[in-house]
Protein backbone atom coordinates (compact mmCIF):
# COMPACT_ATOMS: atom_id res chain seq x y z
CA UNK A 1 0.00 0.00 0.00
CA UNK A 2 2.93 2.31 0.71
CA UNK A 3 4.14 1.83 -2.86
CA UNK A 4 0.65 2.49 -4.15
CA UNK A 5 0.39 5.73 -2.17
CA UNK A 6 3.85 6.89 -3.27
CA UNK A 7 2.87 6.22 -6.88
CA UNK A 8 -0.40 8.12 -6.33
CA UNK A 9 1.55 11.17 -5.06
CA UNK A 10 3.95 10.94 -8.02
CA UNK A 11 1.07 10.68 -10.48
CA UNK A 12 -0.48 13.79 -8.99
CA UNK A 13 2.86 15.55 -9.16
CA UNK A 14 3.17 14.71 -12.86
CA UNK A 15 -0.40 15.78 -13.64
CA UNK A 16 -0.36 18.92 -11.49
CA UNK A 17 2.85 20.14 -13.06
CA UNK A 18 1.43 19.69 -16.58
CA UNK A 19 -1.63 21.67 -15.56
CA UNK A 20 0.48 24.32 -13.84
CA UNK A 21 2.42 24.93 -17.06
CA UNK A 22 -0.86 25.79 -18.73
CA UNK A 23 -1.95 28.01 -15.84
CA UNK A 24 0.97 30.29 -16.66
CA UNK A 25 -0.69 30.90 -20.07
CA UNK A 26 -3.98 32.07 -18.52
CA UNK A 27 -4.95 35.71 -18.92
CA UNK A 28 -6.59 35.56 -15.47
CA UNK A 29 -4.98 32.80 -13.39
CA UNK A 30 -6.20 34.05 -9.97
CA UNK A 31 -8.72 31.25 -9.25
CA UNK A 32 -6.41 28.52 -10.56
CA UNK A 33 -3.58 29.91 -8.41
CA UNK A 34 -5.92 29.99 -5.39
CA UNK A 35 -6.79 26.30 -5.92
CA UNK A 36 -3.16 25.28 -6.37
CA UNK A 37 -2.20 27.24 -3.24
CA UNK A 38 -4.98 25.40 -1.39
CA UNK A 39 -3.57 22.03 -2.51
CA UNK A 40 -0.15 22.99 -1.14
CA UNK A 41 -1.59 24.36 2.11
CA UNK A 42 -3.65 21.20 2.63
CA UNK A 43 -0.71 18.85 2.09
CA UNK A 44 1.46 20.98 4.39
CA UNK A 45 -1.21 21.20 7.09
CA UNK A 46 -1.65 17.44 7.22
CA UNK A 47 2.10 16.90 7.32
CA UNK A 48 2.36 19.45 10.16
CA UNK A 49 -0.32 17.49 12.06
CA UNK A 50 1.60 14.27 11.53
CA UNK A 51 4.77 16.02 12.73
CA UNK A 52 2.79 17.27 15.76
CA UNK A 53 3.70 20.83 14.98
CA UNK A 54 2.19 22.96 17.74
CA UNK A 55 0.35 25.36 15.43
CA UNK A 56 -0.65 22.72 12.87
CA UNK A 57 -4.38 23.02 13.56
CA UNK A 58 -4.24 26.82 13.14
CA UNK A 59 -2.74 26.55 9.66
CA UNK A 60 -5.32 27.67 7.09
CA UNK A 61 -6.80 25.38 4.44
CA UNK A 62 -7.09 28.41 2.19
CA UNK A 63 -4.32 30.84 3.05
CA UNK A 64 -3.43 33.84 0.89
CA UNK A 65 -2.59 32.67 -2.62
CA UNK A 66 1.06 32.20 -3.46
CA UNK A 67 2.57 33.98 -6.44
CA UNK A 68 2.19 32.00 -9.65
CA UNK A 69 5.98 31.89 -10.07
CA UNK A 70 6.36 30.35 -6.60
CA UNK A 71 3.83 27.55 -7.06
CA UNK A 72 6.08 25.02 -8.74
CA UNK A 73 8.80 25.22 -6.06
CA UNK A 74 6.30 25.29 -3.18
CA UNK A 75 4.40 22.34 -4.62
CA UNK A 76 7.70 20.47 -5.05
CA UNK A 77 8.68 21.03 -1.41
CA UNK A 78 5.25 20.00 -0.16
CA UNK A 79 5.28 16.84 -2.25
CA UNK A 80 8.88 15.96 -1.35
CA UNK A 81 7.95 16.02 2.35
CA UNK A 82 5.18 13.47 1.72
CA UNK A 83 7.27 11.19 -0.50
CA UNK A 84 10.13 11.29 2.00
CA UNK A 85 7.75 10.56 4.87
CA UNK A 86 6.21 7.58 3.08
CA UNK A 87 9.55 6.16 2.05
CA UNK A 88 10.79 6.13 5.65
CA UNK A 89 7.52 4.88 7.12
CA UNK A 90 7.25 1.17 7.93
CA UNK A 91 4.22 -0.28 6.11
CA UNK A 92 2.47 -1.24 9.35
CA UNK A 93 2.44 2.36 10.56
CA UNK A 94 0.00 3.33 7.78
CA UNK A 95 -2.75 2.19 10.12
CA UNK A 96 -1.71 4.60 12.89
CA UNK A 97 -3.99 7.34 14.12
CA UNK A 98 -3.18 11.02 13.68
CA UNK A 99 -4.86 13.21 16.32
CA UNK A 100 -5.92 16.78 15.61
CA UNK A 101 -8.45 19.46 16.41
CA UNK A 102 -10.74 20.31 13.51
CA UNK A 103 -12.14 23.74 12.62
CA UNK A 104 -15.17 23.04 14.86
CA UNK A 105 -12.79 22.94 17.85
CA UNK A 106 -13.43 19.24 18.52
CA UNK A 107 -10.74 16.55 18.74
CA UNK A 108 -10.64 13.93 15.97
CA UNK A 109 -8.31 11.27 14.66
CA UNK A 110 -7.75 9.84 11.22
CA UNK A 111 -5.66 6.98 9.93
CA UNK A 112 -2.45 7.86 8.11
CA UNK A 113 -3.52 5.76 5.14
CA UNK A 114 -6.82 7.65 4.84
CA UNK A 115 -5.09 11.02 5.08
CA UNK A 116 -2.68 10.09 2.28
CA UNK A 117 -5.52 8.76 0.11
CA UNK A 118 -7.79 11.74 0.62
CA UNK A 119 -4.99 14.21 -0.15
CA UNK A 120 -4.53 12.55 -3.51
CA UNK A 121 -8.24 12.47 -4.33
CA UNK A 122 -8.34 16.10 -3.19
CA UNK A 123 -5.62 16.87 -5.75
CA UNK A 124 -7.62 15.20 -8.53
CA UNK A 125 -10.79 17.04 -7.48
CA UNK A 126 -9.22 20.49 -7.72
CA UNK A 127 -7.08 19.64 -10.74
CA UNK A 128 -10.31 18.88 -12.61
CA UNK A 129 -11.53 22.33 -11.66
CA UNK A 130 -8.33 24.01 -12.82
CA UNK A 131 -8.61 22.12 -16.14
CA UNK A 132 -12.13 23.47 -16.54
CA UNK A 133 -10.91 27.01 -15.76
CA UNK A 134 -8.28 26.57 -18.47
CA UNK A 135 -10.96 25.59 -20.97
CA UNK A 136 -13.08 28.55 -19.87
CA UNK A 137 -10.23 30.82 -20.91
CA UNK A 138 -9.80 29.08 -24.25
CA UNK A 139 -6.82 26.92 -23.29
CA UNK A 140 -6.93 23.19 -24.06
CA UNK A 141 -6.13 21.30 -20.82
CA UNK A 142 -3.24 18.81 -21.02
CA UNK A 143 -3.82 15.05 -21.20
CA UNK A 144 -3.40 13.96 -17.60
CA UNK A 145 -5.01 10.52 -17.40
CA UNK A 146 -3.14 7.97 -15.31
CA UNK A 147 -2.45 5.97 -18.46
CA UNK A 148 -0.43 8.96 -19.73
CA UNK A 149 1.62 8.90 -16.55
CA UNK A 150 2.37 5.19 -16.90
CA UNK A 151 3.43 5.66 -20.55
CA UNK A 152 6.05 8.34 -19.81
CA UNK B 1 -9.84 -4.96 6.52
CA UNK B 2 -9.09 -6.62 3.18
CA UNK B 3 -7.72 -4.68 0.24
CA UNK B 4 -10.90 -5.34 -1.70
CA UNK B 5 -13.20 -4.08 1.04
CA UNK B 6 -11.06 -0.93 1.42
CA UNK B 7 -11.37 -0.33 -2.30
CA UNK B 8 -15.13 -0.93 -2.30
CA UNK B 9 -15.45 1.51 0.62
CA UNK B 10 -13.55 4.11 -1.41
CA UNK B 11 -15.86 3.58 -4.41
CA UNK B 12 -18.89 3.97 -2.13
CA UNK B 13 -17.69 7.07 -0.28
CA UNK B 14 -16.64 8.79 -3.50
CA UNK B 15 -20.10 8.12 -4.95
CA UNK B 16 -22.48 8.91 -2.12
CA UNK B 17 -20.67 8.76 1.20
CA UNK B 18 -18.52 11.04 3.31
CA UNK B 19 -15.98 11.64 0.58
CA UNK B 20 -13.71 13.91 2.67
CA UNK B 21 -11.60 15.18 -0.28
CA UNK B 22 -14.61 17.20 -1.49
CA UNK B 23 -18.27 16.52 -2.29
CA UNK B 24 -19.24 12.99 -3.25
CA UNK B 25 -20.55 12.62 -6.79
CA UNK B 26 -24.17 12.43 -5.57
CA UNK B 27 -23.64 15.47 -3.40
CA UNK B 28 -22.21 17.37 -6.38
CA UNK B 29 -25.26 16.37 -8.48
CA UNK B 30 -27.87 17.11 -5.80
CA UNK B 31 -30.50 19.79 -6.26
CA UNK B 32 -29.88 20.52 -9.91
CA UNK B 33 -32.77 21.13 -12.27
CA UNK B 34 -32.84 19.50 -15.71
CA UNK B 35 -32.24 22.92 -17.25
CA UNK B 36 -29.12 23.47 -15.15
CA UNK B 37 -27.85 19.95 -15.83
CA UNK B 38 -28.24 20.45 -19.58
CA UNK B 39 -26.68 23.93 -19.63
CA UNK B 40 -23.20 24.54 -20.95
CA UNK B 41 -21.79 27.31 -18.74
CA UNK B 42 -18.26 26.73 -20.05
CA UNK B 43 -18.25 26.80 -23.86
CA UNK B 44 -16.50 23.75 -25.26
CA UNK B 45 -16.83 21.82 -22.00
CA UNK B 46 -19.39 19.10 -21.30
CA UNK B 47 -22.67 19.77 -19.50
CA UNK B 48 -23.30 18.20 -16.09
CA UNK B 49 -25.86 15.91 -17.73
CA UNK B 50 -23.30 14.69 -20.27
CA UNK B 51 -20.80 14.07 -17.48
CA UNK B 52 -23.36 12.10 -15.44
CA UNK B 53 -24.15 9.83 -18.39
CA UNK B 54 -20.45 9.49 -19.22
CA UNK B 55 -19.71 8.30 -15.68
CA UNK B 56 -22.68 5.90 -15.77
CA UNK B 57 -21.55 4.49 -19.13
CA UNK B 58 -18.04 3.78 -17.86
CA UNK B 59 -19.24 2.27 -14.60
CA UNK B 60 -21.23 -0.09 -16.80
CA UNK B 61 -18.12 -1.01 -18.78
CA UNK B 62 -16.08 -1.67 -15.63
CA UNK B 63 -18.87 -3.83 -14.19
CA UNK B 64 -19.06 -5.87 -17.39
CA UNK B 65 -15.30 -6.31 -17.46
CA UNK B 66 -15.41 -7.60 -13.88
CA UNK B 67 -17.97 -10.13 -15.03
CA UNK B 68 -15.52 -11.37 -17.69
CA UNK B 69 -16.82 -9.45 -20.70
CA UNK B 70 -13.80 -7.91 -22.50
CA UNK B 71 -15.79 -4.85 -23.55
CA UNK B 72 -13.61 -1.84 -24.34
CA UNK B 73 -16.00 1.08 -24.85
CA UNK B 74 -19.52 1.86 -23.64
CA UNK B 75 -22.13 0.62 -26.14
CA UNK B 76 -23.97 3.92 -25.70
CA UNK B 77 -20.80 5.92 -26.53
CA UNK B 78 -18.17 7.70 -24.46
CA UNK B 79 -20.58 10.60 -23.92
CA UNK B 80 -24.03 9.13 -24.57
CA UNK B 81 -26.42 11.25 -26.61
CA UNK B 82 -29.08 13.21 -24.73
CA UNK B 83 -32.35 13.23 -26.64
CA UNK B 84 -34.68 14.98 -24.19
CA UNK B 85 -33.80 17.52 -21.49
CA UNK B 86 -36.96 17.58 -19.37
CA UNK B 87 -37.05 16.92 -15.61
CA UNK B 88 -38.27 13.34 -16.09
CA UNK B 89 -35.32 12.53 -18.35
CA UNK B 90 -32.89 14.09 -15.85
CA UNK B 91 -34.39 11.87 -13.15
CA UNK B 92 -33.89 8.89 -15.45
CA UNK B 93 -30.27 9.89 -16.07
CA UNK B 94 -29.62 10.00 -12.32
CA UNK B 95 -31.34 6.63 -11.92
CA UNK B 96 -29.12 5.25 -14.68
CA UNK B 97 -26.09 6.47 -12.76
CA UNK B 98 -27.35 4.86 -9.54
CA UNK B 99 -28.01 1.60 -11.40
CA UNK B 100 -24.50 1.61 -12.89
CA UNK B 101 -22.96 2.26 -9.48
CA UNK B 102 -24.91 -0.64 -7.96
CA UNK B 103 -23.90 -2.89 -10.85
CA UNK B 104 -20.24 -2.00 -10.35
CA UNK B 105 -20.40 -2.53 -6.59
CA UNK B 106 -22.26 -5.79 -7.10
CA UNK B 107 -19.64 -7.09 -9.52
CA UNK B 108 -16.77 -5.92 -7.28
CA UNK B 109 -18.28 -7.58 -4.21
CA UNK B 110 -18.11 -10.94 -6.00
CA UNK B 111 -14.31 -10.67 -6.08
CA UNK B 112 -11.66 -11.43 -3.50
CA UNK B 113 -8.21 -9.99 -2.78
CA UNK B 114 -6.41 -12.37 -5.11
CA UNK B 115 -8.75 -11.43 -7.99
CA UNK B 116 -7.51 -7.85 -7.63
CA UNK B 117 -4.11 -8.96 -8.90
CA UNK B 118 -5.51 -10.76 -11.95
CA UNK B 119 -5.71 -9.23 -15.41
CA UNK B 120 -8.97 -7.67 -16.53
CA UNK B 121 -10.74 -9.55 -19.33
CA UNK B 122 -9.24 -8.41 -22.63
CA UNK B 123 -6.86 -5.90 -21.03
CA UNK B 124 -3.19 -5.79 -20.01
CA UNK B 125 -3.82 -4.31 -16.56
CA UNK B 126 -5.07 -5.71 -13.29
CA UNK B 127 -8.50 -5.52 -11.73
CA UNK B 128 -7.02 -3.38 -8.95
CA UNK B 129 -5.62 -0.91 -11.49
CA UNK B 130 -9.02 -0.65 -13.16
CA UNK B 131 -10.97 -0.14 -9.93
CA UNK B 132 -8.48 2.47 -8.68
CA UNK B 133 -8.92 4.22 -12.01
CA UNK B 134 -12.70 3.99 -11.61
CA UNK B 135 -12.46 5.79 -8.26
CA UNK B 136 -10.25 8.55 -9.68
CA UNK B 137 -12.56 8.96 -12.68
CA UNK B 138 -15.53 9.80 -10.46
CA UNK B 139 -13.47 12.16 -8.29
CA UNK B 140 -12.24 14.01 -11.37
CA UNK B 141 -15.69 14.54 -12.86
CA UNK B 142 -17.27 15.39 -9.48
CA UNK B 143 -14.65 18.15 -9.26
CA UNK B 144 -15.76 19.49 -12.65
CA UNK B 145 -19.44 19.24 -11.72
CA UNK B 146 -18.98 21.14 -8.47
CA UNK B 147 -17.27 23.98 -10.37
CA UNK B 148 -19.89 24.01 -13.16
CA UNK B 149 -22.60 24.34 -10.48
CA UNK B 150 -21.17 27.67 -9.40
CA UNK B 151 -22.57 29.10 -12.61
CA UNK B 152 -26.03 28.54 -11.11
CA UNK B 153 -25.12 30.01 -7.74
CA UNK B 154 -24.83 26.56 -6.14
CA UNK B 155 -21.75 25.58 -4.17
Amino acid sequence: MKDYLTDFFRFNDWANRLVLEKVSEMRDPAEAVRLFSHLIDSQDKWMARIDREESADERPWFGPSYALEELSARWGRSLAAWIDFLQKLPEERLGERVHYTATDGKPYWSLLIDIALQLNYHSIHHRAQVSLLLRKQGIEPPFIDYVGYTRR
Amino acid sequence: MSELSTLIDELKSIYDGDAWHGPSLKEALAGLTAEQAAARPVPGAHSIWELALHIAAWKGVWARRLEGDPTSEPEEGDFPAITKTDDKSWGEALARLDGAQQKLLGAASELNDSALKQKVAGADYTVEYMLRGAARHSVYHAGQISLLKRAFGRQ
